[in-house]
């Protein structure tokens, strides 16, 4: 049994793999790379370097996952089973054993990384962090979170109810990417505010996900007084509400949300310009920390290039939005177990390829001469 | 062979626990500034030109030297009668240098004759007008614009230049503003 | 932007009526043969032009690059065109600036055919009064339906719109032609008509507009029933009028440290290397004068009366004592301006190029290596110095831009290069050298055209430590790259012709899989590095931008081509092919991926860029793809007994 293991092993260790999945992987860069042209960064990478297979026409293509899975299983084999510690071999053996650190690192961050965002005015407060892709139809009570649909299960004509609400409603139109127009009189028939003058279109995804203004169209029945057709979308200040048996229902589509064990507060934002430009030259958060739980606070200051890190969560200046009455700061949050082998894989590799130029030059001298001596 | 496994686990494992460790800790990493930086207060962002000397005569015929007037606040105006936001916030200035002990208003007028200024001032109420007699409003004529527009560059009616007890100009306040506001009142106390 | 522009275009409508109105002091035509002006302090007086602090002569430069695609005209050095247009707008709209290439254009402007496709502001300005409703109606137009020639007018627009605000830069302190009511003229300060300009006549300007307001109400709006001197009051009211009106906006011209601005006076406690600079219209137009600030107006004013009287002593004095008070440096910048240090370390390295060529045809002797090397050792030596000159004017590390990685390669790879020559003493280390220098030196040459190449960079770029790091150890790896392209590329060529002998290529081959690692490390740890930026700033290490995924397929090469040689999968020969093309594929990485327009590191898409890129790579593919077809039929032949 273990022999049949090593015999597998030491076949895959093989660099004929290498050979052979190095330039798959190219082919694949430049395909996802030219792809970010037309479908946009986000979806390119789900696409080409996020899943196992692609469909090229009608033609499945290994994608990123099975490509790097292939990759990973060959330098493995090839560390475990054919690399004999030697001074001579020192320089490749640390050099691999670099990048196999390297693409654990990114498995881990692709299993335990979580991202999003936090929106805060100058001089207000959050904890919650927003998604950056994934949007929900929620439908609260107040604050008490009754239903939330995930925006992958949205569809034209779909129904929804749950015992937990006093009325059923009907996704008559759902769109990921909406326009919004007003609407003709002739059709106002029905609808409720905000719907009796918007109405929304479905529109092209845009390139960049975070663009994607997802909203319904939907018709409320089973109440007594407000049945009718509504829509909302993300981002709207104001949902529709709808008071049945003198409770309020509120639906909205929203950001996937997740709750900071701590809360952070802007004091300023500030943007630093070139003179006589209005191109930035700095972006700058003036926060503080308000952690209850650990029972401290304390000020920071977040720059582009410069993040906090706290308990796990990293905060990065990510972007701001100046139009409003008071400046908001947009910090992007993330959360990574895989972070820190990037640092030792970059050390290793490094430090892998120097010996082993080293040890080529220092053969080189010697042989020269030797061949001179002779 | 087995020592390379051993050596990819330790690695792998070291590495996360290190991460875990560090975010466990509530130490927050990457504060370049614990100490909240000391920002400037905006109201008093100085600017380092000093006043340089002038004469000017007020409409009962003295003639004063700018440099007198060291070691008090001052408020040099640019206006003109025929300068609506000039007329409308003049009696504001005239009441807030009369109610801060140390600020003293100097109104150069660019009429191009004193009967305009002097019915001006004939028309503001009885208690202006008591106020505008005592020496901390000098009222002033600029003649031909020698002060307003050649030696200030003052073009735009009113503007308004705040001088420190040194004889700095800390701030130059264009078209008309709100002289009771909080600004104004920290500005003018914090110097 | 869009908004901007239009509201530009508005004012601009105005000035295209200015330039034909003879308020200007139009003197005689005595300038057109100016006796030479010192222009050398003039040249340095400093002005805040596109986020930074500059001397006038680059600003000179940069916009008559823009205009006319030079840097000078005729005998005309670009600062004594800057002068002129400043100080004599009336004969400098007479000088022929504008280049209009396209040949639709030209016949859309109605302008006659010249040898040189110059023509003077004069000139244009009729088609472009007669183009404005079209380019009015492009502004709405999304950028992907706007045709090449549709482009190439709004371009011309563009910088027509430019030109006058430099024209107009001055207006305000110009001598004005200009009569003065009697009644007025004793109001203001100086009675000698000559020297009246706007800020004088600004004075009575009020007093004026009241009276003018009076005329009106007493006589209606028909100005043939004033007096003649109603009629001059009015007349001078409305001349006040329009120049102010021509010049709303005019802000191009930042001559004058904000008095107002903290950071200009206090630069220790604030950090900053200089605040807000205005122009002397924004001064007025927006009340930011003070004392010091006419101490600035007073010394212009003076400059344009020296010139309008041919006085280049008294112009000196000015342009010195003007150099003063701005107490801003800018000699180093105005040295490499005038050095020009990658036009001539081109040559240089053209230079030891053919050296190296000749020494290699008529077999070498000792001294021209020597004089070869020498030669490459001054071109270098000017590259160099080059780059230090932009570390210190930007006070950053030297490669912030696509530009500036290409002047950084052409440092570093014929460096690289002659340090190989250094250890193999076999001439091609130079023949690399100077090739490399002049392909690359070219590149950034045709690439300078854009104007000023010293830019500023966007917040998430201002950083001097992975600047200094993530970038240089990338753009280092380039150069190896590109090395290692060449030496593979002479191995095939002296394979296919015969003329390499064994030991050389075997130290070749050698000195290539050495390259290869070299590369590879820089490379390597360049890109992780990028990724831990990227960690850094935005918390991710890998994103999939193109610009990573470029860094990440030269990686991906290098590491294929060096295992398939251990694993033995590549004949040599598939290996010095392999080597030699990836100059195609760090072309690629480092300049195509930018033609994509997407992603953090993009700059736009160049056109020319992008079809020599393409030339580029298919010409590489026959080049190598032929050498390899004549050195495999030698070997069949047995013309070569081992392969490669």
């Amino acid at each position: 049994m273990l022999e049949t293991i090593k015999k597998i092993a030491t076949r895959l260790a093989q660099p004929d793999i290498l050979f052979w999945v190095l330039p798959m992987m190219m082919a694949l860069i430049v395909l996802g790379t030219i792809a970010q042209k037309s479908i946009g960064l986000f979806a390119a990478q789900q696409e080409y370097f996020g899943s196992f297979f692609l469909m090229l026409g009608p033609i499945p293509i290994p994608a990123g996952l099975s490509i790097m899975g292939v990759f990973l299983i060959n330098l493995l084999c090839k560390f475990v089973m054919k690399s004999e510690w030697t001074w001579q071999k020192s320089g490749t053996i640390i050099s691999h054993f670099g990048v196999l650190l390297l693409v654990f690192g990114g498995l881990m961050t692709a299993l335990t990384s979580k991202e999003g965002f936090v929106m805060i005015p100058q001089g207000g407060s959050s904890t919650i962090v927003e998604d950056y892709h994934a949007r929900n139809l929620a439908i609260r009570s107040e604050t008490e979170t009754l239903l939330t649909i995930p925006h992958e299960h949205l569809e034209n004509g779909m129904t929804v109810s749950d015992p937990k609400i006093p009325f059923t409603l009907n996704v008559d139109k759902y769109c990921f990417n909406c326009t919004i127009t007003s609407r003709p009189e002739n059709l106002q028939q029905g609808w409720e505010r905000p719907g009796i003058f918007m109405m929304l279109n479905k529109a092209p995804a845009e390139s960049q996900d975070e663009k994607n203004l997802t909203g319904i169209e939907f018709s409320i029945t089973g109440t007594h007084g407000v049945d009718g057709k509504y829509l909302t979308f993300d981002g709207f200040p104001k949902p529709p509400t709808l008071v049945v048996n003198d409770k309020p229902y509120t639906i909205t589509i929203e950001r996937a949300r997740r709750e900071l064990p701590f809360s952070i507060e802007l004091k300023e934002f500030k943007r630093a310009l070139h003179p006589g430009t209005d191109m930035a030259s700095a972006f700058m958060s003036q926060i503080t920390i308000n952690d209850k739980e650990q029972g401290v606070s304390f000020p920071a200051t977040i720059e582009m290039n410069e993040p906090l890190r706290y308990r796990g969560f990293t905060l990065y200046q990510s972007s701001f939005d100046l139009n409003g009455e008071v400046p908001y700061t947009i910090l992007a949050v993330v959360e990574n177990k895989g972070r820190l082998f990037p640092y030792i894989a970059s050390i290793l590799i490094a430090l892998g390829l120097i010996i082993h130029l080293g040890l080529r030059i220092a053969n080189r001298i010697k042989s020269r001469t030797e061949e001179n001596a002779a | 062979m087995p020592r390379n496994i051993l050596l990819l686990i330790a690695f792998i494992i070291c590495g996360f626990l290190v991460t875990l460790w560090i975010d466990q800790s509530s130490n927050p990493i990457g504060l370049t500034q614990i100490t909240p930086q000391p920002t400037p207060e905006k109201t008093t962002a100085s600017m380092q030109e000093t006043l340089p000397d002038f004469q000017f005569t007020t409409l009962d015929g003295k003639t004063h030297n700018i440099s007198d007037f060291h070691g008090k606040i001052v408020l040099l105006n640019f206006w003109a009668t025929w300068c609506p936001p000039c007329v409308v916030e003049f009696p504001k200035l005239v009441e807030l240098s009369s109610n801060h002990r140390d600020v003293v208003l100097i109104a150069l007028s660019n009429d191009l004759s004193i009967a305009p200024i002097e019915k001006f001032i004939a028309r503001q109420e009885p208690q202006i007008q008591k106020k505008i007699a005592t020496p901390s409003v000098l009222i002033a004529k600029d003649n031909k614009g020698k002060i307003t527009a050649d030696l200030f560059q003052t073009y735009r009616l009113p503007e308004t230049i705040i001088i420190d007890k040194n004889g700095k100009m800390v701030k130059k306040i264009v078209g008309d503003t709100d002289w009771e506001s909080k600004a104004i009142t920290s500005l003018l106390g914090s110097l | 932007m869009k908004t901007r522009f239009l509201s530009l275009l508005v004012i601009f409508l105005s000035l295209l009526f200015m330039a034909a109105s003879p308020l200007w002091a139009e003197d005689d035509d005595k300038h057109h043969e100016q006796k030479p002006f010192a222009m050398a302090e003039f040249g340095q007086l400093p002005i805040l032009h596109d986020g930074r602090i500059k001397p006038l002569d680059t600003f000179a430069r940069t916009q008559l690059i823009r205009f006319s695609d030079k840097d000078h005209i005729e005998h005309m050095p670009a600062i004594t065109w800057l002068a002129t247009t400043l100080f004599d707008p009336g004969n400098a709209s007479e000088l022929k600036i504008f280049r209009i290439n396209n040949e639709n254009l030209r016949h859309l402007m109605g302008l006659e055919e010249r040898k040189k496709p110059l023509y003077a502001f004069v000139e244009i300005t009729e088609g472009l009064e007669k183009t404005f409703p079209t380019v009015e109606k492009l502004m709405s137009e999304t950028p992907q339906n706007i045709s090449s020639d549709q482009k190439d007018l709004l371009t011309l627009h563009e910088n027509a719109l430019e030109y006058t605000q430099i024209l107009r830069s001055l207006s305000l302190l110009l001598p004005l032609n200009v009569t003065v009511p009697e009644k007025w003229a004793k109001e203001l300060p100086t009675l000698s008509t000559r020297s009246v300009n706007f800020l004088t006549l600004k004075k009575i300007d009020a007093g004026l507009q009241d009276e003018i307001k009076q005329i009106i109400k007493r006589k209606g709006q028909n100005p043939a029933k004033y007096t003649p001197n109603e009629q001059m009051t009015a007349v001078l009211g409305w001349q006040i009028k329009m120049i102010a009106d021509a010049a709303e906006g005019n802000n191009l011209f930042r001559v004058i440290p904000d008095p107002w601005d903290e950071r200009n006076t206090d630069k220790k406690n604030t950090g900053q290397k200089s605040g807000e600079w205005i122009s002397p219209w924004e001064l007025v137009q927006s009340g930011k004068g003070s004392p010091r600030t006419s101490e600035f107006l007073d010394l212009w004013t003076a400059l344009g009366a020296n010139w309008s009287q041919l006085d280049d002593k008294a112009w000196h004095d000015n342009s010195k004592k003007l150099l003063a008070l701005g107490n801003h440096s800018t000699r180093l910048e105005i040295f490499y301006n005038k050095l020009q240090p990658f036009f001539t370390s081109t040559i240089f390295f053209a230079l030891s190029f053919l050296l190296a060529l000749i020494a290699l045809t008529f077999n070498q002797t000792k001294y021209i290596w020597f004089l070869a090397g020498g030669v490459l050792a001054i071109a270098l030596g000017i590259q160099g110095l080059g780059l230090v000159a932009r570390v210190l004017v930007l006070e950053r590390p030297p490669v912030g831009t696509l530009y500036e990685s290409i002047l950084f390669v052409g440092f570093v790879a014929p460096f690289f290069a002659a340090l190989m020559e250094l250890r193999m003493k076999n001439m091609l280390g130079f023949l690399s050298a100077g090739f490399m220098g002049i392909g690359v030196g070219l590149l950034a040459l045709s690439m300078a055209g854009e104007g000023d190449t010293m830019k500023v960079l966007t917040a998430v770029l201002n950083t001097q430590f992975w600047l200094a790091t993530h970038v240089l150890c990338i753009t280092i790896g380039y150069g190896w790259c590109l090395v290692t392209s060449v030496l593979s590329h002479i191995m095939l060529l002296g394979q296919a012709t015969g003329k390499l002998d064994r030991p050389t290529l075997k130290n070749l081959t050698h000195a290539q899989g050495t390259l290869a690692l070299t590369a590879l490390l820089f490379t390597a740890t360049g890109t992780i590095l990028g990724g831990i930026w990227a960690d850094q700033s935005w918390g991710r290490f890998w994103g999939w931008d193109p610009k990573e995924n470029g860094a990440m397929l030269i990686v991906l090469w290098l590491i294929w081509i060096i295992h398939g040689k251990i694993a033995g999968q590549f004949s040599k020969l598939a290996v010095t092919m392999g080597m030699s093309f990836l100059s195609v594929i760090v072309g690629t990485a480092w300049i195509g991926v930018n033609l994509l327009g997407i992603g953090l590191h993009s700059y736009g898409f160049i056109e020319g860029l992008f079809w020599g890129l393409g030339v580029f790579t298919v010409g590489e593919m026959i080049l190598i793809g032929g050498l390899a077809w004549i050195i495999q039929r030698k070997e069949q032949k047995g013309t070569i007994p081992d392969a490669a």
